[in-house]
């Protein structure tokens, strides 16, 4: 899962009944419990930055199993895709400077 | 005078009308006592200051007084009895000049009648023409007077004819045992381009003879008195250190040392003292100096070392506490010294232990001595740079390190929350932009320009830098601070948006304030979820940048040989080397781990629970701060030139634990100094110096300082006065009412008080056993 140059890594956003599932090339890379929203940080870190590179770019696709209608689960995609974006934009501007 | 002032010219073979009955006619008929004034004028206008008339085996008495009444009259000094003896040796005849001790008038009556038939006027020969070994012994017992004993030898010794009467006719062989029995005292020859053959032979013939074993004197072999010989470039007077006595030309003539073809035994330095004026209970005395060696004898504490001090005005004392116990020990014996030597005639004073100490303590480069030898210190700022570099590289990888697993505890969990209306009021968000990071970046670069810059002001004030150079510098030092502006300016304007930013924030806060009143509980909690997200945001942003930089150190240098500065001098090579050989690598590891300790291994693995408690320091931070602060003073310790001295072999000789062999180092060098001038003063040389070392170096180190100048020292060894042959002994002792006496001279000098030798034989553990071997025939019951 190493990054290149101006890599850009698209992610998949799904559900189940039970959690909401992220993939990578069609592997589950992170999980959010229904039962309580938890955002676990480092496990968040470790998926999506450790191996990041800046000018990488990341996009989270809705996948087909969120429900257009479930505002739960449309806000947590939002979170998770907001998140994902501030955060790089952040380290771009770090670059910047 | 009781010393040798210098050296004495001497001949001591010339014949006269008593040689007759061995020469061919018409050779020594004007060689008379008639005659006697024109041998006293021509020896006189040859300047020769000891002499004697050696006939073949006959001895004319009269002859003998008439030239010896002529001693101190003119140049002559002393004339002493002598007889050129025909011996049989192994069927060949050789000629062996005898010169007798002069003390016992009566005994000289003898002579004649035990080796000379005047009736028959022939010589009392048991052989043909020659008179056996036996007879010769047993007449030389029957005179019963000290003798000298000079053997003919005038072919050069690597000649490859013999001549007659030569004592190598005898054979290679039995001349090496004879000279390996000391037999003779010297041999004689005449011809001065032989001296050079004589001691190439000696240099050929190592395994069977040293240098101290053959000893040569020319003689002049004078038949004609009138004819006495003018110095050439066949012929040469020989000189010998030693008073104008029998002893002293026994001394003399057993020591190659004091043997010379030219009168140069003494430095003709002004840097030297006549004497010491001393006043002892009121009695004014003054104690002659050689221009050579001065040996201080005595007992213990009788005042020896106070005397050196004392007349240096106890500048290389420095013990107050010493010198005020001295002062009372003089003013105890009603002494009082008047003789003071200023600084400027002094080449150097070594104190007891001085040398041992200068080694154990390597001072041996400062204080002026022996600095000279050793090359200049080359520049190793660069490698201490470059290394410096590294360790801030690894201290700043273990801060990073530090600061990514502090960042990494920040990144915490959230939850994610839903709301199901977004904020209805106005939420103000302060910018979090700030290019405190870039100035500082950019001060960074500037002040590496002003540290260029520095370096360039040093070396435009070096004098040693050519003129058209400065000017390259200071047109440098213009392109600095050109760029230095062009940073202070793009500074300014970073500056300038950091302050935007902090007023833009400050209106924006107080407009948030003033919203903060009217908003509802669900706009609060919206906000504060939002802060959440910020944070974590930041968070990992944070974690995410500390993750790119170089958290674990791998040392990076290339390897460079430190430079050796070394300078040869003789058998020692002078050194200027740092403990660090090559920086390297591993250099920069060991000196890390040196720091850290044994615990730990992977100089990576530091972290704030595992650093040493050695290091001070309020935070790990500081800790880091200081441990740089402490590896930084190592690689200074490291990369200091010490003076080393190695031998040719390169092997560093003054870290042989012996102070023996650096007393060797120390005095072989010293003896090679000879540009400087001085009076060497030391107190006891042979401290800490084996008998053995004293005998195979010390005494030439000594003999060959004595050369170039004026040496006073102290000593309890027997060696350094009798086989050193030391040119004035002062003996510093007690008379029988316990008051301090003072008795002085060469070692051949004795009066009706006192007699050096038997000072030393008496004084000086192992002194009458070094005299007994130093001088095997001569007064064996001193």
């Amino acid at each position: 899962m190493k990054g290149g140059k101006d890599m850009k890594r698209i992610y998949d956003f799904e559900e189940n009944d039970e959690t909401y599932v992220i993939f990578f090339e069609e592997t589950e890379v992170y999980t959010i419990n229904k039962d309580n929203l938890k955002v676990d940080g480092t496990k968040f870190y470790e998926t999506f930055f450790s191996e990041y590179s800046i000018g990488d770019s990341i996009e989270l696709k809705k996948g087909n199993s969120v429900e257009n209608g479930n505002k739960l689960s449309i806000a947590v995609y939002d979170t998770i895709s907001k998140l994902l974006n501030e955060i790089i934009q952040k380290i771009d501007e770090e670059k910047e400077d | 005078m009781n010393i040798v002032e210098k050296g004495i010219k001497v001949d001591f073979h010339i014949h006269s009308i008593a040689s007759k009955h061995k020469e061919e006619s018409g050779k020594v008929e004007d060689s008379t006592i008639d005659n006697i004034d024109v041998l006293i004028k021509n020896l006189n206008d040859r300047q020769v200051n000891m002499c004697s008339i050696s006939d073949h085996d006959n001895f004319d008495i009269n002859i003998y007084r008439a030239l010896k009444n002529q001693e101190n009259k003119g140049t002559i000094k002393k004339v002493l009895p002598a007889v050129e003896f025909s011996v049989k040796y192994d069927s060949k005849v050789i000629h062996i000049i005898t010169i007798f001790e002069d003390n016992d008038d009566m005994k000289l009556e003898n002579i004649k009648k035990l080796i000379f038939d005047s009736q028959k006027d022939t010589p009392l020969y048991d052989q043909e023409k020659s008179f056996s070994e036996e007879k010769f012994l047993e007449i030389l017992k029957k005179i019963d007077l000290n003798v000298v004993m000079i053997a003919h030898q005038k072919e050069s010794l690597t000649s490859k004819k013999t001549r007659n009467n030569d004592v190598m006719s005898l054979g290679k062989e039995k001349f090496n045992e004879l000279v390996f029995i000391d037999y003779f005292e010297s041999f004689e020859f005449k011809n001065k381009r032989n001296e050079i053959f004589n001691k190439y032979y000696i240099e050929n013939n190592q395994e069977n003879l040293n240098s101290e074993d053959l000893r040569f004197i020319t003689g002049s072999d004078c038949h004609k008195w009138s004819e006495y010989p003018i110095e050439d470039e066949s012929f040469s007077f020989t000189y010998l250190k030693c008073l104008p006595t029998f002893r002293g030309l026994a001394m003399a003539i057993t020591n190659t040392k004091r043997i010379k073809l030219v009168n140069s035994f003494f430095s003709n330095s002004d840097n030297k003292v006549d004497n010491i004026k001393i006043s002892i209970n009121g009695e004014e005395k003054d104690i002659p100096l050689s221009r050579g060696i001065n040996a201080i004898i005595g007992d213990n504490s009788i005042g020896k070392s106070l005397l050196l001090h004392k007349i240096t005005n106890y500048e290389y004392l420095k013990d107050s506490r010493i010198e005020k116990k001295y002062e009372e020990y003089l003013n105890k014996n009603n002494i009082q010294l008047s003789t003071s030597i200023s600084q400027d005639k002094i080449y150097r004073v070594d104190k007891q232990g001085a040398v041992r100490e200068m080694f154990e303590k390597r001072t041996f480069n400062v204080n002026g001595f022996l600095n000279e030898y050793f090359p200049p210190v080359p520049n190793v700022e660069k490698y201490k740079t470059k290394v410096k570099d590294e360790i801030q590289r690894y201290i700043q990888a273990i801060k990073d390190n530090y600061d990514y697993r502090e960042n990494e505890k920040k990144v915490s969990s959230f939850y994610i929350k839903y709301f199901e209306e977004n904020a209805k009021s106005l939420n103000v968000q302060k910018t979090k932009k700030n290019f405190k990071s870039k100035i500082q970046k950019l001060n960074n670069i500037i002040a590496e320009f002003e540290d260029i810059n520095l370096k360039l002001d040093k070396l435009i004030k070096n004098k040693d830098i050519f003129e058209d150079d400065v000017k390259l510098l200071e047109e440098q030092k213009k392109i600095y601070y050109n760029l230095i502006d062009k940073y202070k300016n793009e500074i300014k304007k970073w500056k300038f948006e950091n302050r935007k930013i902090k007023i833009v924030n400050d209106c924006l806060g107080k407009l948030s304030q003033k919203l903060q009143k009217s908003k509802t509980d669900n706009t609060k909690a919206i906000e504060k979820y939002e802060n959440t997200l910020e944070t974590f945001e930041d968070n990992i942003v944070n974690l995410y940048l500390q993750s790119k930089k170089e958290r674990v150190y791998t040392a990076n240098i290339i390897n460079e040989k430190i430079p050796i500065e070394y300078n040869n001098v003789g058998k020692y090579r002078f050194i200027n080397k740092c403990d660090v050989e090559e920086i390297s690598n591993d250099y920069i590891i060991k000196s890390i781990k040196k720091l850290l300790g044994k615990k730990i291994k992977d100089i990576n693995t530091l972290t704030e629970d595992n650093i040493s408690e050695k290091i001070e320091g309020e935070d790990f931070y500081e800790k880091l701060d200081n441990l740089e602060k402490e590896i930084y003073k190592k690689i200074e310790a490291d990369f200091k030139y010490k003076p080393i001295i190695n031998n040719l072999e390169d092997k560093d000789i003054t870290k042989e634990l012996s102070a023996g062999f650096n007393s060797k180092i120390y005095f072989d060098i010293l003896s090679e100094q000879n540009q400087k001038d001085g009076i060497y003063i030391i107190d006891q040389p042979e401290d800490d110096v084996s008998q053995k070392s004293i005998k195979e170096y010390l005494l030439e180190d000594f003999y060959n300082m004595s050369q170039n100048r004026q040496i006073i020292l102290v000593t309890h060894n027997p060696q350094f006065i009798v086989n050193l042959d030391v040119d004035n002994v002062i003996y510093l002792g007690k008379n029988e009412n316990n008051e301090i006496i003072i008795q002085s001279g060469a070692l051949e000098y004795f009066n009706e008080d006192y007699d050096v030798l038997k000072i030393v034989a008496d004084n000086i553990d192992g002194g009458i056993s070094s005299i007994n071997e130093r001088w095997k025939r001569y007064e064996k019951n001193i």
